[in-house]
Parts: structure tokens; C-alpha cells; sequence
């Protein structure tokens, strides 16, 4: 990945931080990283445990950042989800999976913020 | 099972062979009709010993649960794997739980120098290991593996029961109860139900059509 790239990555996280806190999220972990895989954001609305995907892109690049997630990226995040309640022992909660697509134009940077993106794909 | 006297001479014996991190290894979810199976490696304290810990299958589901967080709490290491319904079709479930059981060992976050696993054969990952079969009522580690290994199947089966609802996992925690095998009747297969595995009283009607979602 390219420098920019890597750039535009992490101001994305940075956006997607904020527009979770927006909307009444409270963030537990940011880039969790186990043997398996990684996760964005980890966060807790309500009585739901969150898995957050960031997806950013810039606005003159490919279009609009694409809303969906793979069907691998969801097995894998699915895996990496159950990694992350056994490690933290957290195995009693609801879990979900939403993913915060950021869009960074030269006129402003735009978050939307898709709860229950998909579902838990690993059983 | 009575005391733990009994269940202590494996983990010695590792211990005498200069073995220091012993994981004990178990799985849990064989033989349901849909869910992942489980495995779990879970490694405790030198000399470590609790009264309650034993195999899972002879605790009542809240004891299960009280032991999980003892052992969570007090383990050096523990760690899951899962292979989920998917994977069960495309390589058998007894090559599918050896894979899980070496994902568990691999998520431990310290590395075990000795394995004691239930069953009948090893993990195929370089490290000295021991089979055991009913490894969970001989070895207090193995015990605490399979206790580990139950629950957090039960919580992933109680996520799964939230997307299809229709089948009771909550309750039959994709094991064949009747229920279950009616509600397959009924609504077909979901994703999470493992299709190379013959149904009673379904797979054997003729002309059966997996209506599948």
C-alpha cells in the first residue's frame, strides 16, 4: 500500500472513531490484532458488542467506497470476533457487525454508518 | 469423578520429562447436526488444582459456566479454534476438529511445549504431544480444555440461533433433537447446518429435496 494509501487509511479510522462517538458508541479497542485477522473498531452500543470495518476512500479514486463486505472478509472478521470474546472473556454478549464507510472529497470528508452490515458468517 | 488425585499424573508426568507449558486439548460439538465444532487449549499454573474441574459432560451447564471464568481468570494460557459447518462438509469432521484443535493451540497468546489431547490422534503441529482417549475425565488440563471448549460453543450456537431462530439452537445447540429435525422438516437447512451429515427421519425419505437457505 501506498504511503497515501496508508494516510487515507488512517484518517479514515480517525473519521470513523469520531462518527461512532457521534452516535453514542463506546469504543473499546481500535485496530485489535490477533493471529487471525484484525479488526477496525471494537465498540459497545447498548447492550450490543461491535465489530466495526472502516472502509475509506478518497473521492477521485475508484468511485465510492464500496458499502459491502466480501463474503471471506466476513468469515475472517467473524473468526477474529470469536478470538476476541474468548480473549477477553466477553463470550455472554450480543454481538454485531457494522461497518462505517468514510468518502474523503476535497470539499469535506462524509461518514455513513451501516449497523448490522452482516452477520456473524462462521458456524 | 472424585478426586483430582487422579487426574494429576499426566501433567507430572510431562513435568518430570522437563516439560514446563502443558496445554491440555479438547473439542466440543462432534456430533450436532449444524454449528462448528470447538476445540480449545487451555495451559494452567504448575500444580494447579481445583475441586470442581472435570469433564464437561458431567457438569451441569452452570457449573460449566462458573468454571469457564475460573479458568479464564487463572489459566497461563487459553485459546480457541473453530471450524465451522462449511469446512466440516469439505473435510470431515475428524479432520475438521484436528484443524480447530490447531487453531486453539496456535491462539494461545504463551506457546505450549507439550500437548495432552483427547482422542486418538495427534494435532499436526510440530510439538511433542500425547493422545489420550476420555482425556477430559484423565488430565485436570484436558478438563478445563473441554470446559472451555463447551461454552464458548454454546455462545457461538446462542449467535447462531439469533439469525434462525426457527430451529431452537439455543436450546438443542444444533444437536438432532426432534425439535430440531422437525424445524428442519419444516423451514429446510440454514447455512450454519453442516449438509454432509445425515438427518434421521429426513436424509432417508426418498425423493428429498434439501429446500436449503
Amino acid at each position: 500500500m501506498s504511503m497515501a494509501g496508508i494516510r487515507t487509511g488512517k484518517r479514515g479510522e480517525e473519521l470513523a472513531a469520531a462518527c461512532l462517538r457521534d452516535a453514542g458508541y463506546r469504543i473499546l479497542d481500535r485496530n485489535y490484532r490477533c493471529l487471525f485477522g484484525e479488526i477496525d473498531i471494537v465498540a459497545e452500543e447498548g447492550e450490543s458488542l461491535v465489530f466495526v470495518e472502516v472502509k475509506s476512500r478518497r473521492s477521485d479514486a475508484y468511485g465510492s467506497p464500496q458499502l459491502a463486505v466480501g463474503r471471506q472478509k466476513q468469515k475472517k472478521i467473524s473468526r477474529v470476533c470469536i478470538h476476541y470474546l474468548s480473549e477477553k472473556r466477553l463470550h455472554s454478549r450480543q454481538v454485531r457487525f457494522d461497518v462505517v464507510a468514510i468518502r474523503m472529497t476535497p470539499a469535506g470528508d462524509r461518514a455513513e454508518l451501516i449497523r448490522n452490515a452482516f452477520e456473524f458468517s462462521l458456524a | 469423578m472424585g478426586k483430582n488425585r487422579t487426574m494429576e499424573p499426566l501433567e507430572r508426568e510431562a513435568r518430570v520429562a522437563g516439560y514446563r507449558l502443558i496445554a491440555g486439548i479438547d473439542e466440543a460439538g462432534r456430533g450436532p447436526l449444524a454449528g462448528p465444532v470447538v476445540a480449545a487449549a487451555v495451559i494452567l499454573p504448575p500444580d494447579y488444582d481445583h475441586p470442581l474441574i472435570d469433564d464437561s459432560k458431567r457438569l451441569t451447564a452452570r457449573q460449566r459456566e462458573a468454571l469457564y471464568e475460573v479458568i479464564q481468570r487463572e489459566a497461563l494460557g487459553v485459546g480457541v479454534g473453530v471450524s465451522e459447518a462449511p469446512l466440516i462438509d469439505s473435510m470431515n469432521i475428524l479432520q475438521a476438529t484436528l484443524r480447530a484443535m490447531g487453531e486453539a493451540v496456535l491462539a494461545l497468546r504463551i506457546r505450549p511445549d507439550y500437548l495432552l489431547v483427547d482422542g486418538l490422534q495427534k494435532i499436526p503441529l510440530s510439538l511433542p504431544q500425547k493422545t489420550l482417549v476420555g482425556g477430559d475425565r484423565r488430565s485436570l488440563t484436558v478438563a478445563a480444555a473441554s470446559i472451555v471448549a463447551k461454552v464458548s460453543r454454546d455462545r457461538i450456537m446462542e449467535i447462531c440461533h439469533r439469525q434462525f431462530p426457527q430451529y431452537n439452537f439455543l436450546r438443542n445447540k444444533g444437536y438432532g433433537t426432534l425439535e430440531h429435525r422437525q424445524a428442519i422438516v419444516k423451514y429446510g437447512r440454514c447455512k450454519f447446518h453442516r449438509r454432509s451429515f445425515r438427518v434421521v427421519g429426513i436424509d432417508d425419505l426418498p425423493g428429498n429435496r434439501d429446500l436449503g437457505f
